[in-house]
């Protein structure tokens, strides 16, 4: 009876797995697409691609991760960070703030989700360099550090770097070296934004410290990092969407300066682009914006989510709903929620 | 006549000495500064989230783990289960973390691990987090060795904890985390075996316990442990200095023996701050990679304590011997300083109370925090503020009697000019020799310090060039410990009593100073053998005249 079980709940299983791996973030990146597409490259990427499946599921939680923050940040929005197949390719093959955004906040969730894993010691191939490997010149003539082969001799010595180092490589290895070759400003664009994305989580590491010195004071103190939240990394890489520069390409072609002389060469942690957005207000499958029409909007709100800018001031329609919702609710650790249903009288504004 | 070698060792060999040591000074500094890496090392362990089938809990015999075969079932916290209890949680964490695909697993050499827990937990709003809100931890740790089967965890040792939960939250939005203090969790003084592994439960027997903890997301461990490599660099340092000490300690001792006078208290205070130095210095760190002894990090705080009591006894005693105002000329003891010495007493005593109470416990639980309780709280910050007034006072004595003594210099000093110029020049010798020494201490102590707050400063590495990265923290505690040693080794040589009569042919040679010379031999002929250098036997000279 048992192994029939399993048997039939792995047939159930089978669909959601794979609709999870097809799911709508596939569209910005499909780590498994990406593989195919390189097959017979070699480097790095290949390399991902051929015997890392750990680490290949990895990216594609990332990619998820990144769409469903993208999708929060821009709730409020005409765009709305939507993953519907029409809407984002279109999306992505252009070069507007948007597409920087999305692909800003794809490579920080790369990151993260693999930063995550090896700290979880769910990934195994996690490395455990220490410090930047160094040229060999002028080096011999000091102290020679002692070289390892085996990481457990490395570790045991001096222990390993922190995860997000990893994390930080293999985001670039596989969302950057595809670009490698290519200086057109689309791709330089393309991999300015990537870095920003993931300095979002390399610059907002926390620092936490411990005393531990002679009878636990701070005679001796360790420090280590603390990865953000991602919704920090989202809320960071929001500000720079709203701070993001327009570029164009320098005269020799491989790099790329702001359109107007007055304004700030951007840095690295900026998000950039070269083509002015659409306004997403109606429906124009050439951009790849759905329009607002059918938007929920909040009357009250003098935000972008106010009913005068989410409708494009075509006016909006206002209906009463009831609904049920859960009121009243307390949690107890871990598990339980025990609420009340409440019946409440709404108003729902939406954009005509 | 006999006085002590520092006077009687011409000024090159003294330069010779200093360079010497100096030239050590720099090795120990780079030693920690270039092969050994940081001291301890941290690692981050994110918390797996396990179901626990089992119907009895509180079998300890059951362990839940990730990695490895029997690994458990996990589950995501981010969606509600229904069907879960909280005694069905088990937050897994396994150390160490694999990397580059092989199975690390933990050395003897890293001595010691320490645990601090961090909560990511989520704002809602019904079910905010109070401030300083009691969370409630079942703690158990166990063991593995590297060719067990992959299942068979020991038990190492178990508890419930008390923690106090402090966190705070900038925007209080939904699904935003709170920022919560890490939480010390453990701490183990040996790290014996080769894997570990901790499972948390937050249990709830009563309605108050974990109530107002909020929705816990993640559960972070971050464990450190010394590195081995710093162990061995530190362990090297000590099994040289350790014979170095003890040889001139016999040195020294020796030379004492070989007089007829019985030793005066300065040389026994010394030969007992060698004697503290050698038991700090002992490479017991040996023992550990063949007994399991959670007793070592309790012995390393005991073997400094000891150490930096004795120190400060000692320059107490040696203020106070040439503070030239004592009511007996006899034999000084310790009785005269036992005023003084009573604040380096409280003090140090009040450390080890407190040591006692944090370290000392520990060995029993691992656990277990003297700052979780209020009462505990309160004690340990007595004792701690106890000693940290002995110490003020102590140094208030100390300064109070070093400003004495040189103003006692100074004042004997205007009656130099009217003594012939021969006696004239070995005391000015003599007393620069001896400023010299009070100076190689304040700059001892001082490069301690500035030591210390540019560490705090500059967070671990300095770059000088491209090339040359300097581990700064190691590089301070080998410098600041080869400091102490040499500083130490420096006293026992100079300070040693000295064989060498004074140079009689060359003084007779000037016969102008014949008398002066037949003055002198006088003078230290009727001092009683109780006076160590010929420093202190010139100022009680003129305070007798």
């Amino acid at each position: 009876m048992r192994p029939v079980v399993i048997a039939a709940c792995l047939l159930l299983l089978a669909p959601i797995t794979d609709s999870w791996w097809a799911s709508g973030s596939a569209v910005i990146l499909d780590p498994r697409m990406v593989c195919k597409k390189n097959r017979r490259t070699k480097g790095r990427l290949a390399q991902i691609c051929r015997n890392e499946t750990g680490l290949l599921k990895e990216i594609t939680r990332g990619v998820t991760l990144g769409a469903t923050e993208c999708a929060y940040q821009f709730r409020n929005r005409r765009w709305n960070c939507t993953t519907q197949r029409r809407s984002m390719r279109k999306i992505l093959m252009r070069d507007t703030r948007e597409t920087g955004f999305v692909n800003a906040i794809t490579a920080a969730g790369v990151t993260y989700s693999i930063t995550r894993a090896c700290t979880a010691g769910a990934l195994l191939e996690c490395s455990c360099e220490k410090g930047v490997p160094k040229p060999r010149r002028g080096r011999g003539s000091t102290v020679a550090l002692p070289s390892f082969a085996v990481p457990t001799d490395r570790w045991q010595w001096g222990g390993c770097s922190d995860n997000v180092r990893f994390g930080l490589k293999k985001s670039r290895e596989f969302m950057d070296s595809r670009y490698r070759k290519r200086s057109d400003i689309k791709t330089m664009i393309k991999l300015h934004n990537h870095n920003a994305g993931r300095l979002a989580i390399k610059n907002n590491m926390k620092v936490e410290c411990k005393c531990h010195g002679l009878s636990g004071s701070c005679t001796l103190r360790t420090c280590w990092l603390r990865m953000p939240t991602f919704r920090q990394v989202g809320d960071k890489l929001r500000d720079k969407f709203e701070g993001a520069a327009k570029v164009i390409a320098n005269n020799d072609g491989d790099s790329f300066m702001p359109e107007s002389p007055s304004i700030k060469r951007p840095g690295k942690k900026d998000i950039i682009y070269s083509e002015e957005s659409p306004d997403f207000c109606s429906l124009n499958m050439k951009t790849g914006s759905l329009g607002t029409h059918g938007r929920q909007c909040n009357v009250s709100s003098a935000g972008t989510d106010s009913c005068d800018q989410l409708c494009c001031r075509r006016g909006y329609k206002q209906t009463t709903v009831k609904e049920t919702e859960n009121c009243n609710c307390q949690f107890k650790w871990c598990c339980e929620v025990i609420c009340e249903t409440c019946y409440v009288k709404r108003d729902i504004q939406t954009c005509l | 006549m006999t006085g002590t070698i520092i006077e009687n060792l011409s000024g090159r060999k003294l330069a010779v000495l200093v360079t010497f040591l100096l030239l050590c000074q720099i090795t120990c500094f780079l030693i920690g500064g270039l092969i050994a890496p940081t001291p301890a090392n941290t690692q981050n362990i994110l918390g797996t989230v396990c179901k626990d089938a089992n119907k009895v809990k509180n079998d300890t015999s059951k362990w839940y783990y990730n990695r490895g075969k029997g690994s458990c079932e996990i589950i995501d916290l981010d969606d509600m289960h229904h069907d879960l209890s909280e005694t069905d949680i088990v937050f897994a964490f396994q150390m160490p973390v694999p990397r580059q695909n092989q199975i690390l697993d933990f050395s003897r050499w890293q001595q010691n691990l320490i645990g601090v827990l961090q909560m990511d937990i989520r704002y809602h709003s019904q079910m905010e987090v109070r401030p300083r809100s009691e969370v409630t931890i079942d703690a158990r740790l166990a063991y593995r060795n590297k060719g067990d089967p992959e299942d068979s965890w020991q038990l190492y040792t178990q508890s419930i904890e008390k923690r106090h939960l402090d966190c705070e939250i900038e925007i209080k939005t939904e699904k935003y985390l709170y920022n919560c203090s890490a939480i010390p969790l453990f701490e183990l003084g040996s790290l014996f075996h080769d894997f570990y592994l901790l499972n948390v439960r937050l249990p709830v027997d009563t309605p108050e316990m974990n109530s107002n903890i909020g929705h816990i997301q993640d559960m972070w461990l971050t464990v450190i442990n010394q590195n081995g490599g710093f162990t061995k660099v530190w362990v090297s340092l000590k099994t040289a200095f350790f014979p170095c000490i003890i040889a001139i300690l016999a040195w020294f001792w020796r030379r004492i023996y070989i007089l007829e006078r019985k030793p005066v208290l300065l040389e026994r205070m010394l030969l007992s701050l060698g004697i503290a130095l050698c038991v700090l210095n002992m490479p017991l760190e040996y023992f550990t990679l063949h007994f399991d002894l959670p007793f070592m990090l309790l012995l390393g705080d005991i073997r400094q304590g000891i150490f930096y009591a004795m120190l400060f006894s000692f320059w107490l005693v040696f203020a106070g011997e040439h503070m030239l105002i004592q009511n007996n000329p006899t034999q000084s003891s310790l009785k005269q300083y036992w005023k003084h010495l009573s604040a380096v007493a409280i003090g140090c005593i009040s450390l080890f109370i407190f040591d006692m109470c944090e370290r000392g416990v520990q060995l029993r639980n691992p656990f277990y925090s003297i700052w979780v309780t209020d009462i505990g709280t309160n004690l340990a910050l007595t004792f701690i503020i106890l000693a940290g007034i002995s110490t003020g006072v102590y140094f208030l004595f100390l300064c109070y009697m070093i400003w004495q003594v040189f103003i006692n210099i100074s004042h004997k000093r205007q009656s130099l000019p009217t003594m012939c110029s021969v006696r004239r020049l070995h005391y000015e010798g003599i007393i620069y020799r001896f400023k010299f020494l009070m100076l190689a201490t304040l700059l001892c102590a001082a490069l301690t310090v500035i030591g210390f707050i540019l560490g705090q400063v500059a967070e671990g590495q300095w770059k000088w060039d491209e090339n040359i990265e300097l581990e700064y923290t190691s590089a301070f505690f080998t410098g600041v410990y080869g400091m102490w040693n040499i500083y130490i080794f420096a006293l026992l040589i100079l300070y040693a009593p000295s064989h060498k009569h004074w140079p009689v042919a060359e003084n007779t040679s000037d016969t102008q100073n014949l008398s002066e010379e037949i003055e002198f031999s006088r003078i230290s002929g009727e001092r009683t053998s109780s006076e160590i250098s010929s420093l202190t036997s010139f100022i009680r000279k003129t305070t007798i005249d």
